[in-house]
């Protein structure tokens, strides 16, 4: 094994910095680089990132065809979101309502720099909650029906998030979120479509994507109030990918800080930031920081500093060469404080039980 | 180095420890399991692959074991481990070697998109390959492996690759899967042939699989064009005979029985036409291997 591998945790992490470090790989290497990125659903990601630096031919032939193939079928993805967006505009454009996309199928139909590569479960639309009734009905029209749910999950999506249960095409067999809110429903701060839609960018007809703050903030959100961290090193990705889209545009970082202020998103941006800069994805300016420490008092609140510290470990790739001990139980204490983030306690402990008994089975 | 030219300890010491790579076709395949009979019915069915060299790349590490829990001692089972990710769900312990088989199906038909992937089994004489898509139940799998037992070249009996460069069919040179009555059938059809163990009360039924002869598994190198397409259905009742399907809905059919028709895309479509144009599309039901193969020979003048 080459020297790069002992040097360094997680091959999949540097190379994506620095796709030149691929350049004297031997082939277990390129066996690891492969397996890391397969595991973070990241293959065609990497194909990406080594074709775009001119890397690609100091691989292996048969790494190469793997990334290859995963490219392809990223590229079918992307074809199937864009066709997916466009199915959906035609099914509502009877009702007259806007819609914002939201996470990745934004990226793509913005032409976000986090997009190429990208394989995508579903799309999700954020629309006004007083429309609900007409899209649901609309989409239902044109093929878009609930999963089956039991009652207590039908239950739980409306009254406790912030979107619908999830709508399944019944013939393309492919997932639509429909969101009302980008926060769940118990946040102080309720963020939803018409806090969200001054700012938004049209990007087609009746086709908006959040202004460049917000698409940020809600990555960031996303990311640091999740429940699931399976793909926690992708979204960091995303994260650094944005920061960068944007970082040099005029007057972003000022107006960005001012947003997460006035929506109360200045702790989630904080954890954000700091894990982007503890990985060194991105270079943040270090006042920034220290601005959101102050205004936050960081110091006071040990918890604080212990949540910033599990963050960084579950956004690190998880293959067995790279993940750190603990792993598990610090996944589980964050699942726990993602939910807690969106149930009140009372509610939440009956729901974690119960799904604790209801896992699906393998 | 051939898989026979290790001897027994040595091969179930290797599949125990690191894992043994063989070469099926164009791929690296590192085997690593403790389980007896897998290792056991490996050892006679690939007898006639290559062992990888150390410094080639391995496609896919694969390990079937019984997993950390009780299950590995109460209605025991085996699970399948493509690197550490547990693709679908563990069988019954015993069914551990025909779990690795489809388990390399899998493999293959979900990361290999360098190949236009069919549902079919592909063989091969004089340089000819015919291509036969089939449904469970067809006869398929027998009718592949009476005509391997009879000088024809397989190149697979599952999973038919078009090289997405050249057009051509590129073989796998693994084991035919056959079910059931055909078991029976073939063991009598062709008895100097390698077979392993009987699996019972599969998903499939009762399966047993018969090895890839030594000939097919060294022209497993040549890829190969595409001849004629063959619909086969076995029928109890029938005389052997044929009915020409139009090229169009030969193609249609042919499509349908893609695994990854749909992420190729136009490359994929346009591949196809290519390849199919100017072969003939055929049904065939047939009764009686002997009859068949002798219209299969008659398709490539033996």
């Amino acid at each position: 094994m080459s020297e790069l591998t002992l040097q360094n945790r997680c091959l999949l992490f540097e190379v994506i910095r620095f796709p030149n470090k691929v350049l004297g790989l031997d082939v277990r290497d390129w066996e690891m680089l492969i397996r890391q990125a397969r595991r973070e659903r990241l293959l065609a990601r990497l194909y990406y990132h080594l074709h775009s630096a001119g890397c690609l031919s100091s691989a292996p032939e048969s790494a190469r065809l793997h990334m290859q193939s995963a490219w392809k079928v990223a590229e079918k993805h992307e074809l199937s979101v864009r066709w997916e967006v466009d199915r959906v505009l035609y099914a509502l454009r009877d009702i007259d309502v806007d819609i914002i996309l939201l996470k990745g199928a934004a990226y793509l139909m913005a032409g976000r720099s986090c997009a190429p590569g990208r394989l995508y479960t579903d799309v999700d639309i954020l629309i006004g909650k007083d429309r609900l009734p007409q899209t649901e009905k609309a989409l239902m029209v044109h093929g878009w029906i609930q999963e089956k749910l039991d009652e207590y999950d039908q239950q739980y999506y409306r009254k406790w998030t912030h979107e619908i249960p999830p709508l399944r095409h019944r013939r393309r067999n492919t997932l639509l979120d429909v969101h009302h809110s980008i926060t769940p429903n118990i946040f102080r701060y309720q963020i939803n479509y018409d806090d969200l839609m001054p700012n938004s960018i049209e990007i087609a007809p009746g086709l908006h994507v959040l202004s460049d703050e917000d698409m940020l903030l809600h990555v960031i959100v996303h990311l640091v109030n999740e429940e699931d961290f399976s793909s926690g090193y992708r979204d960091l990705l995303d994260i650094a990918f944005l920061i960068n889209d944007f970082t040099d545009i005029e007057g972003f970082w000022d107006k960005l800080l001012q947003r997460a202020q006035d929506i109360g998103f200045e702790l989630p941006l904080y954890y954000g930031l700091t894990l982007v800069q503890h990985y060194e994805l991105q270079e943040i300016d270090s006042t920034l920081i220290q601005c959101l420490e102050k205004r936050l008092g960081l110091v006071k609140w040990p918890f604080r500093k212990w949540v910033g510290q599990m963050l960084v470990k579950v956004t690190f790739p998880k293959d067995r060469q790279c993940r750190e001990n603990g792993l598990l139980l610090t996944q589980w204490l964050l699942y726990v404080r993602g939910h807690y983030l969106r149930m009140p306690l009372y509610l939440l402990l009956p729901h974690l039980l119960r799904k604790s008994f209801t896992r699906k089975e393998y | 180095m051939r898989v026979s030219d290790l001897s027994k300890p040595e091969f179930i010491k290797l599949v125990s420890d690191q894992g043994v790579s063989i070469k099926t076709g164009p791929f690296v395949v590192n085997i690593q399991s403790p389980i007896k009979t897998l290792q056991d019915n490996l050892f006679r069915l690939y007898q006639h692959n290559h062992v990888a060299h150390r410094q080639e790349y391995v496609d896919f590490n694969i390990r079937i074991a019984p997993p950390k829990s009780v299950r590995a001692f109460w209605r025991p089972q085996a699970y399948f481990y493509l690197d550490d990710r547990v693709p679908f769900k563990p069988l019954p312990y015993s069914q551990a070697f025909p779990m690795l088989e489809w388990g390399m199906n899998w493999c293959v038909s979900n990361h290999a998109h360098q190949y236009l992937i069919i549902h079919a089994a592909v063989i091969e004489r004089n340089g000819q390959a015919i291509l036969m898509p089939a449904p469970p139940g067809s006869g398929k799998s027998t009718l592949c492996a009476g005509l391997v037992s009879r000088g024809w070249h397989l190149l697979s009996d599952e999973l038919a690759l078009f090289s997405v460069e050249t057009g051509k069919l590129v073989s796998l040179a693994r084991p035919v899967n056959l079910k059931n009555e055909s078991i029976d059938v073939m063991q009598r059809y062709a008895p100097e042939a390698t077979f392993s163990a009987r699996f019972p009360d599969t998903s499939k039924g009762t399966v047993s699989l018969m090895a890839a002869p030594a000939e097919s598994v060294d022209s497993a190198q040549i890829a190969v064009p595409l001849r004629h397409v063959i619909f086969p259905q076995y029928d109890k009742q029938s005389t052997l005979h044929c009915n020409e399907i139009s090229p169009a809905e030969g193609f249609l059919r042919v499509v349908e029985n893609a695994f990854n028709y749909s992420i190729l895309g136009l490359q994929g479509f346009e591949l196809l036409i290519k390849a199919m144009d100017k072969v003939p599309v055929l049904s065939l039901e047939y009764s009686e291997l002997d009859t068949a193969i002798d219209f299969f020979n008659g398709l490539v003048d033996v």
